[in-house]
């Protein structure tokens, strides 16, 4: 990772904090596109990060981490801990995406990990551990004034939803097509 | 009046429960409008964004916006703890009906003949022993309705505190009737007593005493070791709120108008008085002391921002949907918060975060500061987390961190710093004075667990590193597990003289880490916890950065095994950790 030090300031990405949201969601979409016998999301989060650069934060900058977690229940069945991975890492190769860790760990039950990276820096990371989540991260992106809410994908439940409820009240942008 | 046998059996608690439940959804509907709130105005473009309102009367707006936000925040706070206040109430409703019911379904109907009213008539007929029946079974009887009768002071007491329900009187009246018991605390506290036994002392008070307590004298039990979170967090909520009010409303003019002032004199030649010795230039009287007064403003300031800043990062639920819990805060030297995300006291797991060098209350809100990485960590408990266990995650800043790091510091800036030629985080001192600190914080939280307490990990990234190596040198350390993440040493040379069990202990140091030293080199705070002959487990972590010191603050960012490593020993499951050594 040592570049020497000459990166000043981190990577030019093609958006920024205006529109990561909404990316990251469409990263979702395209993920669980045409799943089969896919069961739905119970929530959904949305965690924010620090962008740190030459050991300190950088505040022109944020990251965002968007997470879909399936049930307890749906967690443990083969259908999603098992074939969705081989599932999703297949799509990510096809695609052409940086699929740049892919592991399996433990026991009781074996835990999951596959991470693929887009051309638009946009990066996966899909954890089948106690719950199978699917975690999409924007990385660092310049921060600009957002106030967009897209709705949750995947039939997540309004109480469950609080990456909505925590950052736009459930007041959502015009809903999106739901991938069924 | 208490609670009569025809009111109690009788009672249906369906209805109380329903209005139970109404409170916890206002709790989320004014959760959630508060969240709508804060949209209109963090975002630039919003509509009392800076771009659509901007000068002062967009400002006093989005002030203004700001005091609504956390009205709304204090009455979802109050709405969810009529509740909790309501449920617990049921519960107890609900159990002395079903021993009322016990009582009544054993009387023996040839001895002693229940009244409508509850009163028992013994049958005398064959003798007088039936006399002492009927009075063993009416003393149940009032020993059950005392029970309810208690729960439902209690409620009422709940309910006036947080509904405001209670007329002033009625307030001042429920906390004169604690100001005993206050005292008590007081005796207790100035005696040195253990958390266990402030916590024993408090459960033996009546709720209406608690928040007479609260109500009353918040200060005295805000940063109590042994006090339940819950009941903490609502006396620091409260004293923080009280403190912002404190704060001149004109603090930033004030200000504005001495740098003025200032400026003005130095314009005009004023600044300086020539009419000591030998003519040398020293600051008029006038001019000292109005600077003197400005940098007391200031540091009042840095005071009030701080505070503001802690305020909002613990406006609302963490993005986890658990609540954050203010357990201690102030503003002392460089200040220092606690706050916990999800409820310590119910939790399964408890993971304590120590942060290191230069930590403040200043960034101690801030995304790379100490809860910022604690949010990430109850994310991470959460993703990898077992299903029915919640992990409560706490950003704990109460030790006098270090400010600097390195002698070059002494040089950098417009002015030299000498002070910084030996740098504080080379001093042991704060971490040795903060362990005592931390291990008195985790034994007040075995005291307030509900299950006789929570698997408990600390957590120290870099300085806080060493500080929780110290915490686990104490016998006495209710810590189950450890974590040095970057940490410069634990104090000692090997695991095995940690109170710890050495399979409980672990370190991560991230290649190209700044502060990594060949690997089992004895430095100033012991040996590396990463080498190879320490004897801790060593877990895996990315190099995330393009430089040693940003490697050091690397270990929450997006893509860091470090992150998952954590979230596996913290939830319980170290068999799945990704240990270097392996």
């Amino acid at each position: 990772m040592d570049n020497g030090g000459e990166v000043e300031t981190p990577p030019e990405r093609e958006f920024d904090q205006s529109t990561a949201w909404s990316r990251m969601e469409e990263a979702v979409a395209e993920a669980i596109d045409g799943v089969p016998d896919f069961p739905g999301f119970e929530e959904r989060r949305l965690l924010e990060l620090a962008c740190t650069h030459n050991g300190a934060v950088d505040e022109e900058y944020t990251k965002l981490e968007l997470t879909y977690v399936f049930s307890a229940e749906d967690s443990e069945t083969n259908l999603v801990r098992e074939e969705y991975v081989e599932l999703l890492r297949s799509r990510w190769v096809e695609a052409g995406y940086d699929v740049h860790r892919d592991e399996s760990y433990g026991k009781d039950p074996i835990f999951h990990e596959v991470e693929a990276t887009r051309p638009d820096g946009i990066n996966y990371w899909l954890v089948a551990a106690n719950y199978v989540s699917l975690k999409v991260q924007s990385g660092c992106v310049k921060k600009a004034s957002s106030d967009e809410c897209p709705p949750p994908l995947g039939n997540v439940p309004p109480d469950n939803d609080l990456a909505g409820r925590q950052n736009c009240a459930r007041n959502y942008d015009e809903p999106a097509e739901e991938t069924k | 009046m208490g609670i009569t046998y025809e009111d109690l059996s009788g009672a249906d608690f369906a209805r109380l429960e329903t209005v139970g439940e109404s409170w916890m959804k206002l709790y989320q509907v004014l959760e959630e409008q508060a969240a709508e709130l804060i949209g209109i105005k963090d975002k630039d473009d919003a509509a009392f964004g800076i771009d659509n309102w901007d000068g002062q009367s967009g400002e006093a707006a989005r002030e203004r916006l700001r005091d609504i936000v956390f009205g709304i925040d204090e009455r979802s706070a109050a709405a969810r703890r009529v509740s909790v206040a309501i449920t617990v109430a049921v519960e107890e409703f609900i159990a002395a009906q079903a021993e009322l019911n016990d009582i009544i379904g054993g009387i023996d109907p040839a001895r002693a003949t229940l009244t409508a009213t509850g009163s028992l008539i013994p049958n005398t007929a064959t003798g007088t022993e039936n006399i002492y029946y009927a009075e063993g079974l009416s003393s149940r009887i009032a020993a059950v309705l005392e029970q309810a009768t208690q729960a439902d002071d209690d409620l009422k007491a709940a309910i006036g505190t947080w509904a405001e329900t209670f007329s002033e009187s009625e307030r001042l009246a429920m906390i004169s009737q604690a100001s005993d018991e206050a005292e008590e605390l007081q005796e207790l506290l100035d005696s040195g007593a253990t958390p266990e036994q402030i916590n024993d002392w408090w459960n033996g008070l009546s709720e209406s005493e608690r928040l007479g307590i609260l109500e009353g004298n918040p200060a005295l039990i805000a940063s109590v070791d042994g006090i339940p979170t819950d009941t903490r967090d609502a006396a620091n909520r409260s004293l923080l709120e009280t403190q912002l009010n404190r704060y001149s409303p004109t603090l930033d003019s004030d200000i504005a108008d001495l740098e003025a002032q200032l400026a003005e004199m130095e314009a005009n030649g004023e600044r300086y008085d020539y009419s000591g010795n030998l003519s040398v230039p020293m600051n008029s009287p006038e001019y000292a002391a109005l600077s003197a007064q400005l940098e007391e403003l200031k540091a009042e300031r840095d005071d009030r921002d701080a505070l503001t800043n802690l305020q909002d990062a613990i406006a609302g639920p963490a993005s986890t949907g658990q609540e954050h819990y203010l357990l201690h805060f102030d503003t002392e030297d460089d200040g220092g918060a606690i706050v916990s995300i999800g409820n310590p006291d119910t939790a399964t797991n408890t993971g304590i975060f120590v942060p290191g060098t230069y930590s403040a209350l200043d960034n101690f809100g801030d995304l790379g500061g100490a809860l910022g990485r604690a949010d990430a960590m109850a994310d991470d408990a959460k993703t990898f987390g077992v299903p029915g266990e919640e992990t409560a995650m706490i950003a704990w800043l109460d030790y006098d961190s270090p400010q600097s790091a390195s002698p070059l510091e002494a040089f950098e800036g417009d002015s030299w710093d000498l002070s910084k030629l030996a740098p504080e985080a080379g001093d042991g001192k704060a971490a040795e004075d903060g362990a005592q600190t931390l291990n008195q914080f985790i034994n007040g939280l075995d005291a307030t667990h509900r299950d006789g307490g929570a698997n408990t990990t600390i957590a120290g990234h870099s300085y806080g590193g060493l500080l929780v190596g110290e915490a686990a040198q104490d016998p006495n350390t209710g810590a189950d597990q450890l974590i040095g993440i970057a940490a410069p040493g634990f104090g000692v040379d090997r695991a095995d003289e940690l109170a710890i069990d050495e399979e409980n202990v672990w370190a991560t140091m991230a290649e190209g880490d700044a502060i990594a030293f060949p690997a089992g080199e004895s430095v100033i705070h012991g040996n590396d916890p990463t080498g190879e002959n320490f004897g801790s487990n060593v877990f895996t972590s990315t190099p995330s950065g393009a430089s040693g010191g940003e490697i050091h603050g690397g270990y929450w960012d997006d893509e860091n095994a470090a992150r998952k490593n954590m979230a596996l020993i913290i939830t319980g499951q170290p068999s799945k950790v990704d240990q270097a050594s392996e």
